[in-house]
């Protein structure tokens, strides 16, 4: 199958003159949505910023996985066979990479995600770079927090590679004296009282959750809720620091501690951030300057006349690519070799960057 | 990764664990009613009465867009709460119902009528479930959405490590007077005669005069009735829904239904209860992850003992 799609592939690529794509693997419905609409919107920019002054206009394409590892693979094959495309921009989350970036690699199709933190997704696959740090940086420094809010920090994740694989990281850090207790909750779970109990039992003062928002969002609600652990500090990861946590959770998010590889827009690259409020009249996500980066790789990469899919990955692999408020280049293992971790809090109902770590 | 067990939590949080237990439990017991009445009268799963739920949450989301009642308001007083929930339950009864007596003429009266397999009927709710969640998905982006909340959650007192919080409290004592109320309609009126009627012998009830079109419409009725005042008191609770929400209550709902005996009113009660209570045990002893496991293990071994469930089948027997 796989020497199939690969003898098929540079043919094809004849029949597509000056129609090129970029494709963007994300979620662009479901739970996750604002997350991938979001990032989907910085590659966009880029593709049109890029095609203003561009002798091969390039178009933007998406698949929508809904951030799901049971579709991204049937969906990065309709990539691969596309004639037209050079190269994608995701996914968005760990999980759903994981499952698609074999498919991509039968296709020959080079990928630089803004946006997946797992360690598990280092040296993957030649076709795979990623432009933020992965969360062997972002895992550390999340315990690291923990440590300097409080004593007793009590683990629990949401069984997803991210979730698990990121709690797992902060556990290895943590020492036993301070580990006060884990649990592991499901996807889409809306009943955290037994969860909450075992905080409460464990007398733990930080609770550190590795997941995504829409979880995150009833879980505060429910330690807020209870008297017992109403003042635990809540620490995550990037998969919980969106806008729609803030909506979801109301005030309960205020003074939550998140981090993020991901670097905010309005302070990094405050040009960017005019035009991107001019262009779609809100304000941009966590990973907008990272989608736009990613695709502007791709994109320098074409302006040099590279069309096809090898001849791109190589351009990749090879140079460093001044992008807006960030450098990039990528290393052997396809991750980034600069390294940058964020510290972000919630304040008056807005995300708030509080240091470089 | 193996499971720890802990089982100093069932001791020190003993009384929190329970009472969430029962809460919870009445919930699912406000759903199982409704898988069991339906199977009782008609031998079907209605697999898609899990969407009748969903339907309740959105209608119960709704009332509160339609009151202007924003997720970032304080709770209510409680007199405007009474008010305001008494409205949103109605609404949420009444649009859960509707859609329940509209599933049953689309999705099986047709296939009723011609005689056709109970597999047919199966095949037919498994495609309206999925017809429902996918609609409400697009609806609703399939975002999750927040519902504001109705009630202080201040406890009110406590109970050894439980708090008692006015919603919790609402909840079960909500759910009592509906199966009171439940219990009076099936065993005290012509209604409920024939329910009874038809769940013992559909063709010896239509040679006694009974209309068992108008039977089965109305106990598709109570069972959406019923769903939906769950799904006001499991907003009121929980404060969140999606399309998918009837998948994850419903599959409880249908377990306890199965454990306590389906078919039996008062099976689904004793069902609910003990779910509701595994569930939260396990999850607390074992992690939150291994409940599932738990409960289906728990299921399989009684339905291995005891394959007419807890209390089995009891609603054509006329003992309910």
């Amino acid at each position: 199958m796989v020497g199939v799609t690969v003898a098929v592939a540079p043919s094809a690529h004849a029949a597509c003159a000056g129609n090129y794509k970029l494709y963007f693997q994300g979620a662009l419905t479901g739970p996750y949505a604002e997350t991938g609409i979001n990032e989907y919107n910085g590659v966009k920019l880029a593709i049109k910023d890029y095609n203003k002054t561009a002798s091969t206009k390039i178009d933007a394409d998406a698949i929508d996985t809904q951030a799901s590892g049971s579709q991204s693979p049937a969906l990065a094959k309709k990539v691969v066979d596309d004639e037209c495309a050079l190269g994608v921009i995701g996914g968005m989350y760990s999980g759903e990479t994981l499952a698609a970036v074999p498919v991509y690699e039968g296709g020959g199709v080079p990928v630089i995600s803004p946006s997946a933190t797992n360690p598990a997704l280092t040296n993957k696959s030649p076709v795979f770079h990623r432009v933020v740090a992965n969360d062997l940086v972002q895992g550390p420094a999340l315990a690291t927090i923990s440590k300097r809010v409080g004593k007793k920090i009590f683990v629990v994740d949401d069984a997803t590679p991210y979730g698990k694989g990121l709690a797992k990281i902060v556990k290895l850090n943590l020492s036993k004296s301070q580990l006060a207790g884990t649990d592991a909750v499901t996807e889409g779970t809306t009943n955290f009282s037994s969860v909450v109990s075992k905080v409460k039992a464990a007398k733990a003062d930080v609770v550190f959750y590795g997941g995504y928002y829409p979880e995150a969002a009833i879980f505060i609600k429910a330690l807020r809720d209870n008297p017992a652990t109403k003042n635990v500090k809540f620490v995550a990861g990037d998969g919980v620091l969106d806008g729609e946590y803030i909506k979801l959770a109301g005030k309960n998010a205020e003074g939550s501690f998140l981090t993020a590889p991901g670097l905010p827009m309005k302070t990094a690259a405050p040009k960017l951030y005019k035009a991107y409020k001019a262009e779609y009249k809100k304000e941009p996500g966590l990973y907008t300057l990272e989608s736009y980066n990613a695709a502007w790789f791709f994109l320098q990469a074409i302006k040099k006349g590279n069309t096809t899919r090898a001849s791109i990955n190589k351009f990749i692999d090879e140079e460093v690519i001044k992008g807006v408020g960030m450098t990039m280049s990528f290393g052997p293992s396809g991750d980034s070799e600069s390294i940058v971790m964020n510290e972000y809090t919630i304040k008056n109902g807005q995300m708030v960057w509080v240091r470089k770590l | 990764m193996g499971a720890t067990l802990d089982f100093s939590i069932l001791v020190s949080e003993f009384a929190s664990l329970t009472f969430d237990g029962i809460v919870v439990g009445a919930i699912y017991a406000l759903v199982a009613l409704g898988y069991t009445l339906v199977y009782g009268v008609l031998r079907l799963i209605n697999f898609a009465h899990s969407e009748i739920f969903m339907i309740g949450t959105m209608a119960c989301y709704a009332v509160t867009l339609a009151l202007g009642i924003s997720t970032d308001a304080d709770p209510l007083v409680m007199s405007s709460f009474v008010l305001v929930f008494s409205l949103i339950i109605v609404i949420a009864g009444l649009a859960s119902g509707a859609s329940a007596v509209v599933l049953e003429f689309v999705a099986y009266r047709r296939l009723r009528k011609m005689k056709a397999s109970r597999l047919s009927s199966l095949i037919s709710a498994i495609g309206a479930s999925f017809f429902l969640t996918e609609l409400f998905r697009i609806l609703t982006d399939s975002k999750n959405i927040a519902f504001p909340r109705l009630i202080d959650k201040e406890p009110i007192f406590v109970i050894s490590s439980a708090y008692v919080t006015a919603d919790k409290l609402f909840v079960i004592v909500g759910a009592a007077l509906l199966f009171f109320i439940l219990n009076r309609v099936i065993n005290h009126s012509k209604l409920g005669l024939g329910i009874r009627a038809v769940s013992q012998d559909e063709t010896t009830s239509v040679l006694m005069g009974v209309n068992v079109n108008r039977v089965v419409s109305l106990t598709f009725l109570i069972g959406g009735i019923l769903a939906g005042a769950g799904s006001a008191f499991y907003m009121v609770f929980y404060e969140t829904t999606k399309a998918n929400v009837g998948f994850l209550v419903g599959v409880s709902a249908f377990t306890a239904a199965v454990l306590g005996g389906i078919g039996n009113v008062r099976g689904a009660l004793v069902g609910s209860f003990a779910l509701g209570l595994i569930q939260q045990y396990s999850s607390a002893v074992l992690g939150y992850n291994w409940r599932d496991v738990v409960t289906f293990v728990i299921l399989v071994l009684v339905l291995l003992v005891k394959p007419t469930g807890l209390l089995g089948e009891a609603l054509q027997r006329a003992r309910v």
